[in-house]
């Protein structure tokens, strides 16, 4: 369906609320609306029941993030972003407490599924929101599809829980997109890594500048704790090349086969201390922050299997 | 299970091994000779002894090259440097919905006494209770007992200053001992901020954070030596300009000379530069006890020059100078769709038709000369040409 389409279809079921949304409209940018599917990033007119959009809506992309949320927004360039809408909601009864809801499209689902990591609060609850949702006192954060949505109150009075809910459930309804996990994280679907600790980071894993594309999760293996890092690599050759200079930053390498195409490392890492790292083809999988080693190369192998 | 190959490398098998790495590379195979020359640069890349400055009247010593955590994921890249003697730690309650403190937090953990933490209220709290429950936050984050400077985040005029409430709810946080000192952030409209700092006969607030580079319009060194010179501790930020990504620009590279130049102003404490990983630390802190050299300054010529064609802050400033009544700024933020990295050509000509016909390039056509000036320096004439061509 085009972006043309798509607009027809919303605005034909929407048609009681015909004038609200041509109100709502009129103050949006022509350029960023010309910039296509930016009707896709608009904010719904009510966030739940009561909560009034107050203004317009306003659109920031790659050149202008930085003036909503100042350098921050370098966090979010590595992620593919692309534009965000933000909209602020009033419901009227509580004066000075209002609702931000900030859309962001990212890169990829990967990516809005990244942003959404680096957000989540190790204390906030789940939700049925989008594909996973995270939500704490003042805050909720999720994605579906590319988009990264979060959802923050404002001022001094606190939002109900069920207030930020029903927000983000309005704003999920509107969204393209699947209301599922990205699928590079299936193989963390394994019963020794603690769901909701998975992280996406593009680049700079582990804090090294040639780590690029890898997935981080907490795992219990045989009752040790550790962190799992798996890299995203294309081939073997390029596994190779980043094997061999993440070796060459560890303190007593050692390295042994692992079987057919296979090798691990074991060294110590300036950062992290004890690190183990299995190469087999163009999986990269390594485990750092264990106190002991049983089982683990077992579980990185069947992690690159 | 068979041993292929063991490395305890030395300090001096290191330094052998930069030796050779240059030849090597020629003889050996190509990976053999990646990986030793990646083995010569760990060792070039030693960190250097920590230089500090006096942090205005606050008499903080903090490191030239502090740590800018906005943009680190691993607590244990901000570990390592604390652990090379980098002491000064800028996190924000707003960073990542308030996980960076939490970051921060872990990356102090059994180092407290070693390092000051600065933090930032929310940028929209003014109230008593507002700035009160950030700060409590903060603390709760952090999982320690004080910072040692809060900041008032992003000021774009001097009018938060004056907010009586936020000065009784910093004064009753700095009574109870969970404060230490008070200071603010700016990045647009820096010299009012920096000005009403110095002018405030409270004299309350001791630090600025201030967006400043070798880019910088000399009102606003004049401002930060003026408010240097009143005990205003100074602290640099957004000091590479176009950031770490200059990947279009070839083989230029002006972080450390960047860095340098802001160094050179003794009235600058310090920088706190985002470092993500040991490169770019690494490469950060490696200039702290370097001066800016001749090299430098070409090299920052150059990078100027590559972004000279994108550099338009859009401040609109030019256009007072401009008769006809064009929006330079405008039109140049049409080009840069189109040419800056965008190549969104139909955004470009969407936004340059926004404009009314007299506030276009087209105005320029029959004009006698340019009046309009750039304070950076941009060739306004040959942009309004350059506009006729391609968003028309």
């Amino acid at each position: 369906m085009s972006g043309k389409q798509l607009s027809a279809n919303l605005l034909k079921s929407s048609l009681p609320a015909l004038p609200m949304i041509l109100l709502l409209l009129l103050p949006v940018p022509f350029n960023a609306l010309a910039a296509g599917a930016m009707e896709e990033l608009l904010p719904p007119l009510y966030c739940g029941a009561g909560w009034k959009s107050e203004g317009k809506p306003v659109f920031f992309d790659q050149d202008t993030l930085s003036d909503r949320i100042d350098g921050e927004a370098e966090l979010y360039f590595p992620y593919g972003f692309d534009r965000m809408a933000a909209a602020r909601y009033d419901s009227g009864k509580n004066p000075g407490t209002g609702l931000d809801v900030e859309i962001y499209r990212m890169g990829s689902t990967l990516d809005a599924f990244g942003m959404f990591a680096n957000y989540r609060q190790k204390a906030g609850a789940g939700l049925t929101i989008g594909a996973e949702s995270n939500l704490s006192a003042s805050q909720l954060f999720f994605y579906q599809g590319r988009h990264f949505v979060h959802i923050q109150v404002t001022g001094a009075a606190a939002a109900s829980p069920d207030t930020m809910a029903e927000c983000g459930r309005a704003v999920a309804s509107r969204l393209p997109g699947a209301a599922k996990r990205p699928p590079e994280l299936s193989v963390f679907d394994r019963p020794e890594v603690i769901r909701g600790t998975e992280r996406y980071l593009p680049q700079s894993l582990l804090g090294y500048d040639f780590l690029n594309k890898g997935i981080m999760a907490d795992a219990v293996v045989e009752g040790t704790n550790l962190q799992l890092f798996l890299l995203l690599e294309n081939t073997a050759e390029t596994a190779s090349q980043t094997f061999n200079h993440y070796r060459s930053q560890v303190a007593q390498a050692k390295l042994e086969s692992g079987g057919s195409k296979a090798v691990f490392l074991e060294g110590v890492d300036p950062l992290y201390g004890p690190v183990i790292m299995l190469k087999k083809e163009h999986c990269l999988a390594g485990a750092v922050k264990f106190s002991g080693k049983k089982g683990i190369r077992a579980f990185l192998e069947s992690v690159c299997r | 299970m068979e041993l292929i190959d063991k490395k305890g490398l030395t300090r001096r098998t290191f330094i052998k091994t930069g030796i050779v790495g240059t030849a090597t590379a020629l003889i050996a195979p190509p990976a053999l000779a990646d990986t030793l020359q990646q083995l010569a640069e760990a060792e070039r890349s030693a960190v250097p002894k920590p230089v500090y400055r006096t942090l205005g009247r606050t008499g903080l010593k903090i490191t030239v090259v502090s740590f800018g955590a906005m943009l680190t994921p691993e607590p244990e890249v901000i570990r390592f440097a604390i652990e090379q003697g980098v002491n000064y730690i800028d996190t924000a309650r707003k960073y990542m919905g308030g996980k960076n403190e939490k970051i921060v937090g872990k990356a102090v953990t059994g180092l407290r006494d070693k390092v000051f933490i600065a933090s930032k209220t929310l940028p929209e709290s003014k109230t008593k209770t507002e700035i009160i429950r950030d700060v409590e936050t903060s603390l709760k984050t952090l999982g320690t007992d004080h910072i040692d400077v809060i900041q008032l985040h992003n000021l774009t005029s001097k009018e938060r200053i004056f907010i009586a409430e936020t000065r009784e709810a910093l004064t009753v946080l700095k009574k109870q001992g969970k404060v230490r000192f008070c200071g603010v952030t700016t990045h647009q409209n820096e010299v009012e901020v920096l000005n009403a700092l110095v002018d405030d006969p409270d004299r309350f607030f001791d630090t600025c954070l201030v967006k400043y580079n070798f880019k910088s319009d000399q009102k606003v060194t004049a401002a930060i030596n003026r408010a240097a010179s009143a005990g205003i501790g100074i602290i640099a930020m957004k000091t590479q300009v176009g950031g770490y990504d200059t990947t279009g620009l070839g083989t230029v590279t002006p972080h450390q000379a960047a860095l340098k130049w802001v160094f050179q102003n003794p009235q600058v404490t310090a920088a706190i530069p985002g470092m993500k990983d040991l490169k770019q630390l690494r490469e950060d802190i490696a200039v702290m006890s370097l001066p800016f050299t001749y090299a430098d300054g070409r090299r920052l010529d150059r990078y100027a020059d590559a972004i000279a064609p994108f550099y338009c802050s859009f401040c609109s400033a030019c256009e007072a100078g401009c008769s006809r009544g064009v929006e330079i700024s405008t039109v140049n933020r049409a080009l840069m769709y189109a040419e800056g990295g965008y190549s969104d050509l139909s955004l470009a000509r969407a936004t340059y038709a926004e404009l009314p016909r007299q506030a276009t390039a087209a105005a320029c056509i029959d004009c006698e000369g340019c009046t309009a000036r750039c304070r950076n320096g941009l060739d306004i004439a040959a942009k309004m040409d350059r506009a006729r061509v391609v968003l028309t």
